[in-house]
């Protein structure tokens, strides 16, 4: 049975699969912050997401080589795993119910579907 | 140059971020807060508002309720409401910050002479509260004399069960190369799977027989009633999870699969050593109390240390397993798909 995700994390594997390579702690905290304007975001709700994602088996993380621009530390690089991708696809058809449904009910009033 | 020095934290600023940070997450976050400074003040904000986030998630990944129900109960059962009221948050704090690695030789003997040298402390305090309330008696010299040879044999004795354990987990396998195919992993996991399997059947048919010694332990009552249902839920427990093998995948898949049964695997071994000693405990607590209360001090004080001493070996135990298996989860971290 696929796993349901909340909306936070939706938006933080959402994150992740845009990013694709280049997802870590840094990066992904800044598209969160994108995507789920104008709500302000910490990185310390990124990173409990995360691990708590992680522990679901939905994402997979690794350690990169350290470099110097972070003093000499890694990187916890994340990727999504089958069962994340399947859930992740799972709410987005259920998003687009929502969106089609509200489009289709209250379109007649001027309403327009957010891009 | 100089630039460069000017966009990094302050050193003592980074020293204490780095030090609330909790270990196993500290590289990335670290590094991640390095990355974004902006200044001092910039930092410090952000670093406090992230820390409790990553502490509390860490307190969450290696929450066992089985393990504190149990330390509850042994608390409660030994200390009372209170102490066991203000110890257990302590101990779930000390859990978020479980360090990365193993404590090196160095650090594991210091830590055995500290708690000889507070178990030593001890027996002087309830030497002296002893002789306070009464004066010296036939029993009161033995004590003395008792306190006065025990005091000087902890240290080797704490240090040599402190070695065994540091020889222990020197001799466990470790994940030793870098660079792995997902084949040679799945194969490695598999193993360790497999072993684990066996161990943990064995170990249920022990559990099994314990709930039913429990049961009729004399002197326990209650919490030796309660420490059966303890090992017989354990035992049932172990027996329907007993580890299937491992899902195929590419190399991150089993690598992050692997790394949750090592994590696992430690918790329910951590769960499992206090459950093994509890009733050792609960016993010598028992008879403490009850020879001191019958004028028999110095049994009774005897008692107290074997019990308080079965405790930092178990937490000895612990922390090397803890330190082995966050070992192996930081080289399975590093290790690179060969053929990738």
């Amino acid at each position: 049975m696929t796993e349901t995700l909340g909306q936070f994390e939706q938006i933080v594997m959402t994150a992740i699969v845009a990013l694709n390579d280049n997802a870590y702690g840094v990066t992904i905290h800044a598209k969160v912050e994108d995507l789920a304007r104008p709500r302000k975001v910490t990185r310390g709700a990124v990173y409990a997401t995360l691990d708590r994602m992680e522990d679901k088996g939905l994402i997979a993380s690794w350690m990169s080589e350290p470099t110097p621009e972070r003093g000499g530390r890694s990187r916890r690089h994340y990727r999504l795993e089958k069962s994340g991708l399947q859930a992740l696809k799972e709410s987005a058809r259920t998003a687009r119910r929502l969106i089609d449904t509200i489009a289709e009910n209250l379109g007649g009033l001027g309403w327009k579907a957010p891009r | 140059m100089e630039g460069a020095a000017l966009n990094t934290p302050p050193e003592k600023l980074d020293r204490i971020v780095r030090f609330l940070i909790p270990p196993a997450a500290r590289e990335a976050v670290a590094g991640d807060l390095w990355e974004t400074y902006q200044g001092p003040a910039q930092y410090a904000r952000e670093a406090f508002r992230t820390v409790p986030f990553v502490v509390f998630s860490q307190m969450r990944r290696h929450f066992n309720l089985p393990a504190l129900i149990l330390q509850a109960m042994v608390l409660y059962a030994c200390l009372g409401a209170w102490a066991a009221g203000v110890l257990l948050p302590l101990l779930m704090v000390a859990e978020a910050y479980q360090p990365a690695s193993r404590p090196t030789p160095r650090r594991a003997m210091r830590e055995a002479i500290l708690v000889a040298f507070a178990l030593v402390m001890f027996l002087q305090m309830v030497r002296n509260s002893y002789h306070g309330l009464s004066p010296l008696t036939v029993n009161g010299v033995w004590l003395g004399i008792g306190l006065f040879f025990v005091g000087p044999c902890l240290v080797p004795f704490l240090c040599l069960l402190r070695t065994s354990l540091i020889v222990r987990s020197d001799k466990r396998p470790t994940l030793a190369n870098r660079d792995w195919t997902a084949e040679d992993l799945s194969r490695n996991r598999a193993r360790f799977l497999a072993g684990l399997r066996g161990a943990q059947l064995l170990e249920a048919a022990l559990l099994g027989a314990m709930a039913l010694v429990s049961w009729r332990l004399p002197g326990l009552g209650a919490p030796g009633q309660m420490l059966a249902l303890f090992y017989a839920v354990a035992a049932l427990f172990l027996l329907l999870n007993a580890p299937a093998a491992g899902q195929a995948g590419d190399f991150l898949t089993v690598r992050a699969g692997y790394q949750r049964d090592l994590m696992r695997h430690q918790q329910m071994r951590r769960f499992l050593w206090w459950l093994w000693c509890a009733p050792a405990l609960l016993v010598l607590h028992a008879n403490a109390v009850q020879t001191a209360g019958s004028g028999h001090l110095a049994d009774g004080v005897l008692r107290a240390i074997a019990a308080l001493m079965l405790c930092f070996f178990v937490s000895a135990l612990n922390r090397e397993s803890a330190g082995w298996t966050q070992e192996q989860i930081g080289l399975l971290n590093r290790m690179r798909d060969r053929l990738a």
